[in-house]
């Protein structure tokens, strides 16, 4: 039991950091550019100065930025550090992990896209008004940047680098390692499963439940947007789906430490009240009018299951298994994360322990040695300030041209969907049910792509389309009940009640068929409609 | 930069009563959460009223408009009702129709789905409408190649 417990919350950590390394990676280098390139007065500016007005816009700039809410810590950190106003502090932390332009589109095509946009606007009347309470119970004052060391070129680039090594091998590495383990903590504790019954609709304390299992939780934007997904396909909850996205994705223990350390136990225990309060409060009185029509509540959702025991009660635990479990679940992206991060991580000891003297007198020396191998033509000074905004500018492209990338065009979605399906339906035909349990999810996130890939380029998804590509998933679902209703009633057969299993398991084997034939027939309408 | 500012430290809070409390409750919460031993509960069940087809769909409608007119109406009758229109739209989906046959089925069903969900005209005045829509899904069922298979369109 406890070695379940134990493996299971550890896979929940490793599987945490590994969705975590991405963005991160992109979270320390935004703090290294507001650091060293942008300046305290740049970085003031950008979150709209000292005025009210900073509340909305770091919202803005949090829904731009693609960072997740362990990603936000290091410029939390930093805009802290250059006195930024307490409110429009929370007011990033609580709004860049929420969306980023990637999951933004992926979520319009998960429900009616005005249950999306609603949720991004309820989230900037939360920040606004936590951000107004906030900056009343903390004490701030702006502080004088006119002390501030200067470098420029190659000096201040691997400044920028090593300012990175150095955070996540210290405060920002810590801090990730207390977020995370509000996942180990409710992997180890929530046996398998046992969260897919506890947001059902219309439940008087499904929002309450969801609010309070969100707290511990850390979840990076693309997958909260796909858990909404999955409940509002479920019919689930829409106000715990609220409740999932402002608290679960929007603060971990992570933040909520380092918040109470920089600003006092009580004012955060007051601010985090006022913000669960806020939060479950909108999520009932939007509980009925956001339930979508026409869907028929499941009864369950897989959702959480990723914040459950990944192992079940009574199963033999071996790396050989744990291991397994993980590669399974760790895609290419978040290797190559992870292998980045530790890498960085293991430099940043370095930097910490070997180089910090000779880091510091990088840093002290003065911006006039670097003034004196000027040049004209096209080496040319250029202010930190244009630097950063154009680096910052860069980022936001670069977030455009991902989501381009992320979804591509129908053409090529549909091939690889094709193959996806290829993979499904001979799987079912063998009684292959591990290879088809294995690419259903993967079929299912290209038919969401197919989708987003669509409406990017032409501005246009037809009501026929997303019909289509709902009738798949839905279908997809059911056969994967079906398989696991089969794969069950097999092993039934061996024992004492075989007969009755034995009918389970035809009729079983008849609705997998059914299914089969029905998504052939739904491939060709979907290639019809979208090419 | 000093050593001071650049070499930031975590201090961690004292008062981590919060933390601790949590905790317990969480753990607390140990016996009342069950792991999931049936995958049968699982299930999709599908309501006794999803129509097989789009003939089905319709005369499900009639037959629930019917009894709405002559007085013998529940709320749940209501409620059928506009579950059944709601639906319309993905069993039409679900067949060889085309996609600018399947549109004023789409259309019809969102207007009506819009009216009843408001409450803003009466059942009565939509009656036409839903009449129309009546009309609509058997024809649109007749145009398919095998309108009599009941097996065709399964939900």
């Amino acid at each position: 039991m406890m070695d379940v417990m134990l493996a299971g919350g550890l896979m929940r950590f490793v599987q945490g950091l590994a969705s975590a390394a991405p963005t991160m990676i992109v979270g320390l280098f935004i703090a290294g550019l507001l650091r060293y390139y942008l300046g305290t007065a740049g970085t003031i500016r950008l979150f709209g100065g000292n005025g009210l007005r900073s509340l909305p816009q770091s919202w803005l700039i949090g829904m731009l930025l693609p960072v997740c809410s362990i990603g936000v810590i290091p410029i939390l950190r930093e805009m802290r550090r250059m006195g930024i106003r307490p409110g429009a502090i929370t007011a990033f932390a609580l709004s860049a992990p929420l969306f980023n332009p990637l999951s933004l589109l992926y979520g319009l095509t998960l429900s009616r896209p005005y249950v999306i946009v609603g949720f991004a606007l309820a989230s900037l009347g939360v920040v606004t008004a936590l951000g107004i309470v906030w900056d009343r119970m903390t004490s701030w004052k702006p502080i004088d940047t006119s002390a501030e060391p200067e470098v420029i070129g190659l000096r201040r680039i691997a400044l920028t680098f090593f300012y990175m090594a150095r955070e996540l091998c210290g405060p920002t590495g810590g801090l990730t390692v207390i977020a995370l383990s509000g996942l180990f903590l409710l992997g180890s504790l929530l046996p398998h499963g046992s969260l897919q019954s506890s947001v059902e609709q219309l439940d008087p304390f499904a929002p309450l439940k969801m609010a309070v299992v969100a707290i511990p939780i850390y979840a990076p934007p693309m997958l909260t947007m796909s858990q909404l997904g999955m409940m509002f396909a479920h019919g689930n909850s829409p106000g715990a789906a609220f409740c999932l996205l402002l608290l679960g994705t929007g603060v971990n223990l992570g933040t909520l430490w380092w918040i109470a350390r920089s600003y006092g136990v009580k004012p955060t225990l007051i601010w985090f009240g006022v913000l669960f309060s806020v939060v479950v409060g909108f999520a009932y009185a939007v509980e009925r009018p956001l339930i979508p029509p026409g869907v028929e509540p499941a009864g369950h959702t897989h959702a959480f299951d990723v914040y459950t025991n990944p192992l079940h009660s009574g199963q033999a635990v071996t790396a050989t298994i744990v291991v397994s479990k993980l590669a399974e679940s760790i895609g290419l992206v978040e290797r190559i994360g992870v292998g980045a991060l530790l890498s960085l991580a293991i430099f940043g000891c370095l930097v910490r322990f070997r180089l910090h003297q000779w880091i510091e007198r990088l840093q002290a020396e003065k911006i006039e040695a670097s003034k004196a191998t000027e040049q004209s033509g096209w080496n040319r000074p250029v202010s930190p300030r244009a630097v950063g905004i154009t680096c910052l500018a860069g980022l936001v492209a670069f977030s455009v041209i991902a989501c381009y990338a992320y979804y591509p065009p129908p053409g090529e979605v549909l091939e690889e969907m094709r193959l996806a399906r290829t993979e499904v339906l001979s799987g079912a035909i063998s009684r292959d049910y591990q290879r088809v349990l294995h690419w259903i999810p993967i079929l299912e996130e290209w038919s969401r792509k197919l989708e987003v890939g669509y409406a990017l380029r032409y501005f246009d998804l037809r009501p026929y389309q997303q019909m289509q590509a709902h009738l798949l998933r839905k279908k997809l679902e059911l056969l994967e009940h079906a398989i696991e209703h089969a794969s069950q009633a097999n092993q039934q057969t061996k024992g004492i009640t075989a007969s009755k299993s034995e009918i389970d398991l035809d009729q079983e084997l008849r609705e997998i068929d059914q299914l089969r034939s029905e998504i052939s027939s739904n491939a060709q309408r979907i290639a019809r409609v979208f090419r | 930069m000093n050593q001071s500012q650049t070499m930031s430290k975590i201090a961690f809070p004292h008062n981590c009563w919060w933390a601790a409390i949590f905790v317990l409750t969480v753990a607390f919460s140990w016996g009342c959460v069950a792991e999931k031993e049936s995958l049968h509960e699982m299930d999709h069940a599908l309501p006794p009223h999803w129509p097989l087809n789009m003939e089905d769909a319709a005369q499900k409608i009639q037959q629930r408009l019917g009894l709405i007119e002559i007085k013998e109406s529940l709320a749940t009758t209501r409620e059928e009702l506009s579950d059944l229109i709601v639906w319309a739209p993905e069993v039409a989906a679900d067949t060889d129709l085309p996609e600018l046959e399947w549109m004023p089925i789409y259309e019809l069903s969102e207007t009506l789905r819009l009216h009843l969900s408001a409450k803003d005209i009466s059942l009565e005045d939509c009656r036409d409408d839903i009449e129309r829509f009546i009309v609509l899904l058997r024809e649109s069922h007749a145009k398919l190649p095998n309108p009599n298979s009941a097996e065709e369109v399964k939900p």
